[in-house]
């Protein structure tokens, strides 16, 4: 199997140089858990944060007033922490003493929207994407076997399939795939536009497939 | 910029510990500072936080056994506002003691220097300096 390698100007600064390997499998890893992660760079210090959750953001809340506001900056950094290119002991004591605090507003404000048009505007482009046929078979999926979508989003494309089939039983749900070709590519969620399948085999068998854990 | 051997000393060993290091003219004068890291200026929050409770109970214990509405809580609130405005300006000096290297801030040293240099102390802490993340 051969890869089309991903094209990157030669302008950007790849954050792949200041970290080793098992940084880099850490930052894999938040991406894929959270989603969304956040790099600031300030005194050649870069430093890679994951956004609040809802419930974390809800918890802080209840907490401001109450308790000191370096307590809270301390704990939010050090949850939302990936990665960075100094120690975790630096970071918390010999940092410029604004340093955390700034992250950490900024962090806020990234975490949850303010604005009522912004709010509206991702929930649009979230239903948008809900209606891909992609994510309608991991909706099925999910509902079928009463799973959540990370579960079935850490399948492979081809168990997803096997999958579906067995939800669409469960739930009588079935995936409607349209005859138009085109209507069905635009449907499609895209992986990666390089990554090209030269030659590949299926090594893959019912005997050696992955079980679903549901 | 030309350092006598004892403040070049002063401005290393603060280098050498992490600290960012500027100089400034003020009524010339030429006042070397450094950046306050994070410990330090949780040290310094520390020390106000527990004045201001120690203020907010005396003030408590005054006002115990005092009716409503009567005048001398006003007096008592006015007392506690002024300890708590003085509580902020030690603060203030306890930064520029420990972010001032040289010359050494003394009680001749006009008021409002001792503001200046608490503004550009806080500057190369990194207050106000917010950059825009990258979204990954």
């Amino acid at each position: 199997m051969a890869l089309k390698r991903s094209q990157s100007s030669c302008n950007d600064v790849s954050i792949l140089q200041f970290f080793d390997r098992t940084d880099i499998d850490k930052l894999f890893r938040a991406k894929m858990e959270y989603g969304q992660l956040f790099l600031f760079k300030s005194d050649n210090i870069y430093t890679i944060l994951r956004p609040l959750t809802v419930l974390e953001s809800e918890t802080i809340a209840s907490f401001v007033g109450r308790l000191h506001e370096t307590v809270i900056e301390d704990w939010v950094f050090d949850r939302c922490l990936i990665i960075s290119t100094v120690s975790k002991d630096y970071l918390f004591s010999k940092s410029k003493c604004f340093y955390i605090k700034n992250i950490v507003t900024k962090l806020y404000l990234l975490s949850n929207i303010q604005d009522i048009k912004e709010y509206n505007k991702q929930l649009l482009l979230e239903r948008n994407k809900a209606n891909s046929v992609q994510n309608l078979l991991e909706t099925i999926i999910a509902k079928g076997y009463n799973s959540d979508h990370t579960t079935t989003k850490n399948m492979t494309q081809r168990k997803q399939f096997e999958v579906l089939a067995k939800a669409e039983k469960i739930t009588g749900d079935l995936l409607q795939i349209s005859n138009n070709k085109e209507n069905n590519k635009k449907a499609l969620r895209r992986f990666s536009e390089e990554a090209v399948v030269v030659g590949a085999e299926d090594i893959t068998s019912p005997e050696v497939a992955d079980k679903p854990d549901f | 910029m030309s350092l006598n051997p004892e403040v070049q000393q002063i401005v290393d060993s603060a280098k050498a510990l992490g600290h960012l290091v500027y100089s400034m003219n003020i009524n010339g004068i030429k006042y070397i500072y450094r950046s306050i890291n994070r410990s330090e200026f949780k040290e310094l929050q520390e020390l106000m936080v527990r004045e201001a409770e120690a203020a907010k109970i005396e003030s408590d214990s005054k006002k115990k056994d005092i009716p409503d509405k009567d005048p001398r809580l006003d007096a008592i609130n006015q007392a506690l506002e002024t300890k708590a405005a003085e509580i902020r300006e030690k603060g203030e000096e306890r930064l520029v003691a420990k972010g001032v290297l040289y010359p050494k801030i003394s009680t001749n040293t006009p008021a409002g220097v001792s503001t200046t240099l608490a503004d550009r102390i806080m500057e190369a802490s990194g207050f106000g300096a917010e950059e825009e993340p990258e979204q990954l």
